[in-house]
């Protein structure tokens, strides 16, 4: 093995171990059955055959969580060096920053996406216990792009990291996160209502803030609409890394010019 | 030989001096002991010699190179004046962690890290997560972790600090084999009997500068003098403190 | 179909932006799991902490619920620009007085399909693009007997505010039209009623619905009856006032017809004329008069 790939390799186990040593996991998954159990058992006017509310409530909070858990690690790392100087250590082993900004990246993505396994693999049983359908193409591309999505919130979690305070950070990644979730695509349209100054700063925001509707599938899932083209899901997931990317350069030209 | 060598290093934090024109070297196979008052500038020479902070005048080689050059630090091992380490994780798995990032293999780790846990007097705490030791344990942790790549300087900030009596003995014991081995230490300190016993030349800092640089002999040549006179009679000078 | 909040009842304010916020997401999941773990809302101040959720606060959740119950019926597509109060009003003006299209609900889906035909176009937007092929750009309706997907966003809605009147009206067709449940959609509507005793606009519904549903004209007369008094008691009627009472004088006037009752019939027509002249309803019962006088 490489030195890099060495080194890779115990950034990203160390992310995961702290993942689970925290039990963020634990505190979730008892929320999401507390939440979703009087959801599961409802007959409302003695009617038992819906499941769309089901599923879109039990994949909202696949949501929640898995953006709750993905900014908790991401927006956590490099703060926490900072404060518990661990930061010095690290940096006096032969690693350069830019190794230790792609691996911390790497680190907090695969836990994220750890947890969104988990996440996944309840909502299929929940909802494959209730309507005996386990499998569709959409599930599948639902959960690359659910992972897509992760890569960028983990990217901006974590360059944010390194300007913001973690309150700070989490409450401006969360209101990208979700405000681009629900306006991105309409960005335009409101541009052009806009007076001059307006329609320049929404069509800035439409080509730099992350599209973070590009990775929602959840419509399509929960309502049974058919699959999207794979390319189309390629184009996306190229997004999100080269979305990623570009953040990580931005961390690592932070991580460079910290003071230490 | 010199493996680390200062030339007039500046370094200010706004308006602060906090090195101010520093000079020596450390030549390989010694132990060098790097002491001053509190704000004297230890932590910050350390912190240039590591490459964390970059000095604004002056010349620093480590190891032959520049200290921001990632490869000079694979011959180094540092320990930070104050250090928690991850809390959730093991010191076994902490070790592990630190040497991946050193390129260390899981096999050269693991035994490696058996006899140095056990050298720092850790066993019996291998199944706790860090977060459960104690201020001394976590040094003990932060001393392993140094030695851990077998690297050829030690740069130590303050190791003794937190350590009880037995674990000085023992440390200092480890410092006298890495001695024996041709390794060379630089290591900051207020411990001044600690110092004298083990270092081969001590290094007394006052407000950014080397006020003093020679060897133990030296410090020890008249038979009055000992180390706490010689400090005192440096630091103490402007505090009417002279011995 | 569409359902959502009778404009005339409750001014609410369009809070789009609350969607936004995370925070009535979680009010949102609280609220439906509190109504469907059957917990009793407060109906007076007082009554527990919930009360902390203000009624107004709970008619806006409701009504966003309707909103959901409404996108499920078009495959979880958001139909715009299908102003729904404009829609209800346009029916209930352009009545025909066939007694199966009448009911409220019966508005076939002429919605404008306005995401189908003037949506923007690309252009060179990659985004915009990718937007398309993510987010589904067409709707479709909800099979009649898949209609079960919607109670439970009907069930919410009027557990979180038993003052959705529209939200009663359209559970009430579900289950009766769409499940062909007539007699759970009658217990629904009676539940309405109960909590909102002066809705002439319920009792109405009520009435139809044993006419035409369940054919017991004794019951619905009952029901016309009684929605008769309570449109009576409105001191101020609106235009909207207005309609419904003629609404009912002819469904009153057609029971009179069906029973052979001249008399009945002439004197709900005289009160329909005053009130609407020129109405097809009116019209139909003068027709039925006219009948009723060359059969004789
Ligand atoms: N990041 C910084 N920003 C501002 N001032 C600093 C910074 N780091 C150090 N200083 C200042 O530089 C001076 C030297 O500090 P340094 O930490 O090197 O002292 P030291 O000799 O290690 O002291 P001690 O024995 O207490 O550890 C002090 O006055 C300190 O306040
Ligand atoms: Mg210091």
């Amino acid at each position: 093995m490489s030195l890099i790939a060495r080194q890779m390799n115990v950034l990203i186990r160390a992310s995961l171990l702290e993942l689970y040593r925290r039990k963020d996991l634990v505190v979730v998954f008892i929320l999401g059955a507390v939440l979703l159990m009087p959801l599961a058992f409802a007959t409302p006017f003695g009617f038992s055959g819906a499941h769309i509310y089901f599923n879109e409530m039990a994949l909202l909070m696949v949501w929640f969580f898995s953006v709750f858990i993905t900014l908790g690690v991401s927006t956590r790392m490099f703060p926490y060096e900072f404060e518990k100087r661990t930061i010095y250590p690290l940096l006096a082993k032969p690693v350069s920053r830019g190794t230790v900004v792609l691996g911390r990246y790497l680190g907090a993505l695969s836990a994220s996406i750890s947890a969104l396994v988990l996440f996944y693999a309840a909502y299929i049983i929940l909802c494959g216990v209730r309507q005996h359908v386990w499998f569709s193409e959409v599930l599948v591309q639902a959960f690359v792009l659910h992972v897509g999505l992760l890569m960028v919130i983990t990217a901006i979690g974590l360059t944010g990291s390194l300007l913001l305070t973690i309150s700070a950070n989490v409450t401006i990644t969360l209101l990208i996160v979700f405000g681009m979730l629900l306006f991105g695509a309409k960005l335009p349209e409101l541009a052009d209502q806009q007076s001059l100054a307006g329609k320049i700063a929404l069509y800035i925001a439409y080509a730099v803030a992350p599209h973070t509707e590009f990775f929602d599938l959840r419509q399509r899932l929960v309502h049974g609409w058919p699959a999207i083209s794979w390319g189309v899901c390629a184009v996306v997931m190229a997004y999100a890394a080269a979305y990623s990317t570009a953040c990580l350069f931005v961390a690592d030209l932070l991580l460079r010019r910290k003071k230490l | 030989m010199s493996v680390i060598q200062l030339e007039e290093v500046r370094k200010s934090f706004g308006g602060v001096q906090a090195v101010d024109g520093l000079t020596f070297e450390v030549k390989r196979g010694e132990i060098t002991g790097f002491l001053g008052a509190n704000g004297a500038g230890k932590t910050t020479t350390i912190k240039m010699l590591l490459g964390f902070v970059t000095p604004d005048a002056g010349r620093i080689i480590v190891s032959g190179t520049n200290p921001s050059a990632v490869s000079t630090r694979r011959s180094i091992g540092y320990m930070p004046e104050t250090a928690w380490y991850y809390p959730w994780l093991k010191v076994g798995e902490l070790l592990r962690f630190y040497g991946g990032l050193c390129g260390m293999s899981r096999r050269e780790i693991d035994p490696m890290a058996s006899t140095l846990i056990k050298r720092v007097g850790l066993s019996g705490a291998e199944n706790r997560q860090l977060k459960t030791f104690s201020k001394g344990m976590l040094q003990r942790v932060g001393i392993a972790q140094a030695l851990l790549h077998d690297p050829e300087i030690y740069i130590l900030d303050e190791p003794f600090t937190g350590l009880d009596p037995l674990a000085r003995i023992q440390f200092r014991d480890i410092m006298a084999e890495l001695k024996s081995r041709g390794r060379t230490i630089l290591f900051s300190s207020h411990e001044l009997s600690e110092a004298e016993l083990i270092c081969d030349n001590v290094i007394i800092m006052k407000s950014g500068r080397a006020v003093w640089n020679g060897s133990t002999e030296q410090v020890a040549g008249d038979g009055t003098r000992n180390l706490e006179r010689v400090f005192l009679n440096i630091i103490g000078s402007d505090t009417g403190m002279e011995a | 179909m569409n359902f959502a909040i009778n404009n005339r009842d409750y001014t609410l304010p369009r809070l789009r932006i609350l969607q936004t916020l995370t925070a009535l997401l979680t009010a949102v999941i609280l609220q439906t799991l509190l109504t469907f773990s059957d917990c009793e809302l407060p109906q007076r101040e007082g009554d527990s902490m919930l009360t902390l959720v203000s009624q107004d606060t709970r008619m806006v959740l409701s009504a966003e619920m309707m909103k959901k119950a409404d996108e499920y019926f078009h495959g979880g597509v958001k139909v715009h620009n299908c102003d729904l109060n404009d829609h209800a009003h346009d029916h209930d003006h352009d009545h025909e007085h066939d007694h199966e299209k009448d009911h409220k609900h019966a508005h076939a889906h002429n919605h404008s399909h306005d995401s189908e035909q003037s949506r923007p176009e690309v252009g060179r937007d990659p985004f915009r693009w990718i937007n398309r092929h993510i987010h589904v750009q067409e709707h479709r309706h909800l099979q009649a007997a898949r209609s079960v997907e919607l109670l439970p966003w009907v069930y919410a809605a009027t557990k979180t505010s038993p003052h959705n009147i529209m939200a009663y009206e359209s559970g009430s067709y579900i289950l009766s039209d769409m499940l062909n449940n007539p007699r759970l959609a009658v217990e629904y509507l009676k539940d309405g009623i109960a909590h909102n005793p002066a809705s002439v606009q319920l009792e109405m519904s009520l009435g139809e619905l044993y006419y035409n549903k369940i054919k017991d004209a004794g019951q619905a007369l009952t029901h016309f009856q009684s929605a008769l008094n309570k449109s009576l008691q409105i001191d101020e009627p609106d235009e909207d006032d207005l309609f419904m009472r003629l609404r009912i004088f002819f469904y009153l006037g057609n029971n009179a017809w069906q029973n052979g009752d001249a008399i009945r019939l002439r004197s709900f027509y005289q009160k329909a004329f005053e009130l609407w002249p020129k109405n097809p309803m009116t019209l139909a019962m003068e027709q039925w008069l006219d009948e009723m006088k060359a059969g004789k």
